[in-house]
């Protein structure tokens, strides 16, 4: 197995990928967790001929780690989907996936570049895994957020447990996700904190959402306050993904900075 | 105002007095060095933080501000202040270990008394809620349970180990054993094992140098043996691990010397404890949660 044959395995995922998305809208949750299940079988099918010929896990390369966000998203996304049914979750899943995978079709000069040195640990993918589902949970829980602000409505319970239960999920992910950065960054540099803007900005987001839980658990009547808090604490996500990038304290500081 | 049982409001005040007290201390005794809780006195700070928040625990119902403290306004105003400290810290370049005279007090957030005083605050509702939550043991609060113990360990021992923590600079000459490392104030250490530079493997990988240096460990009490030391693979000699940090060519283009860097931190087992819990708890709030409404069409 080589990348030759990376297009037809990836389009045949794709369209299975896509298929489950499909029926997961119209419900029909048998056929969603078919279509998605046969897709990510064929996708691994790949990754372990690869594997094979490779003689080596492929981990080390930028094609290698996309195949394996390609992989991973839609398996999860399946296992959130079964578990608590939100018709979304494969759509996104399925669409990140794709995204992945098609950058691999068109870019084929990366499937041999290799990372630098300190991106070649197998923490690596898991931390950007779990982060990349963090902000999916947190992203649709702004969404349904700023909906609820404004919307006349009086308390929402159903929408307002919704969003409970995605910023419980994503909150649990964005603690994984920190967990992983912290034991790799203590293997690669020998210290799991180090006060680096990105990690500043990662338990600032991290303590928004913790007081968005208490609060919600404190005052529940108060919701409105409860999702201002939610939208702060995405604004906080964002600056801590990318606008870190542009902060006149993290540019010169910062490791994450590229 | 101040009638017990105290709110929100009440915990907010009570923070900016925490702040207060703070800059207080911090005018009086100057900045937090907390290389002064070196071992052993970081071990006695936990044991009486422990048995401090263990006699209130068991006193609580006779005083109304201990049954404040561990409550929920306290701990929401306690996370209002860390996230306003944590933002300030987010927008000022953060320079812990170089003093200028431009250099402002929020640069260096980790010496602030109001910094550790509101993480401290943080420490005791966690430690509180943890040992409320076992003796009031429910099955469906393990993950809640969990993560409030994970992260007492894993705040706690980072905080208090930081004291022993040792960054500590090796430079190795090839076939020379070095037992002498070298800290952030340069002075010198004389380390419990020799470390021998064998040869530094130099390879372009894919367009990147990769280093590899081989070394031979001795020690007193264990044969000597060889390993590989390089990016993303340290090595393990008790609570020391070695990582390669570059190499130094001499006159003929070849690796001479390589500098390894040499952490010391032997809190880091409670602080994995720490990890670990918060781990189990995070893993288990995602398989536990239930959310189930046919009306919510998402």
């Amino acid at each position: 197995m080589t990348w030759d044959s990376f297009l037809y395995f990836a389009l045949s995922s794709i369209f299975c990928w896509a298929l489950g998305a499909l029926m997961a809208w119209r419900s029909h949750r048998r056929m969603a967790h078919l279509f998605t299940a046969v897709g990510s079988c064929i996708f691994l099918l790949f990754i372990l001929g690869l594997w094979h010929t490779l003689e080596r896990p492929p981990f080390r390369t930028m094609g290698e780690t996309r195949l394996w966000y390609a992989f991973f998203l839609p398996a999860i996304g399946l296992a959130i989907y079964s578990r608590w049914h939100y018709r979304w979750m494969l759509t996104f899943s399925t669409l990140l996936a794709s995204v992945f995978a098609t950058i691999n079709i068109l870019h084929p000069e990366m499937h041999d570049k290799w990372l630098m040195p300190a991106l070649q640990s197998p923490w690596f993918i898991p931390h950007v895994i779990v982060y990349i589902l963090a902000y999916a949970l947190l992203g649709v829980a702004t969404i349904v957020a700023t909906y609820l602000l404004f919307a006349r409505t009086s308390t929402p319970h159903n929408k307002l447990r919704l969003c409970d239960h995605l910023t419980a999920l994503g909150v649990a992910c964005l603690t994984l996700g920190m967990l992983l950065g912290a034991v790799w960054a203590k293997d690669a540099w020998g210290h799991y904190w180090t006060w680096d803007p990105k990690e500043i900005w990662a338990a600032l987001t991290w303590s928004i959402y913790l007081l968005y839980i208490h609060f919600r658990h404190y005052a529940p009547q108060h919701w409105r306050t409860a999702l201002l808090l939610l939208l702060i604490a995405f604004v906080a996500l964002q600056i801590c993904w990318w606008g870190i990038n542009y902060l006149p304290s993290a540019i010169t500081t910062s490791v994450h900075v590229y | 105002m101040w009638q017990s049982p105290w709110k929100l409001r009440q915990g907010l005040l009570f923070g900016f007095g925490v702040l207060l007290v703070g800059t207080l201390l911090q005018l009086a005794v100057g900045a937090v060095s907390w290389t002064a809780i070196a071992y052993p006195r970081n071990l006695f700070c936990a044991i009486a933080f422990f048995s401090l928040v263990a006699t209130l625990y068991a006193l609580r119902a006779r005083f109304p501000f201990v049954r404040f403290i561990a409550s929920l306004p306290s701990a929401l105003s306690a996370l209002f202040y860390a996230i306003l400290l944590l933002a300030i810290m987010g927008i000022t370049a953060q320079t812990p270990d170089a003093t200028t005279a431009e250099t402002t007090p929020f640069q260096q957030m980790t010496a602030l008394w109001a910094f550790v005083l509101v993480f401290a605050w943080i420490a005791f509702i966690v430690a509180f809620v943890t040992l409320r939550q076992l003796h009031h043991f429910r099955i469906q609060k393990l993950p809640s349970l969990l993560s409030h113990l994970g992260l007492l360990f894993a705040l706690g021992a980072s905080a208090l180990g930081s004291a022993d923590l040792q960054r500590l600079q090796l430079h190795a000459e090839r076939g020379r054993p070095e037992w002498r490392a070298v800290n952030s104030r340069d002075e010198a250490i004389d380390l419990p094992f020799l470390l021998r530079l064998d040869s530094v493997i130099e390879s372009t990988n894919k367009g990147f140098p990769q280093q590899t240096n081989a070394v031979t460990i001795s020690t007193k009490d264990a044969p000597s043996f060889s390993a590989r030391i390089a990016i993303n693979h340290p090595l393990d000699i008790g609570a020391y691990k070695v990582y390669h940090s570059q190499s130094v060519k001499g006159n003929q283009h070849l690796p001479t010397s390589a500098r390894f860097e040499i952490v010391y931190d032997p809190w880091q087992p409670f602080v994995y404890l720490g990890f670990g819990l918060l781990l189990a708890g995070a893993i288990l709030s995602i398989v536990k949660a239930g959310f189930h409404s046919s009306s919510t069409k998402l």
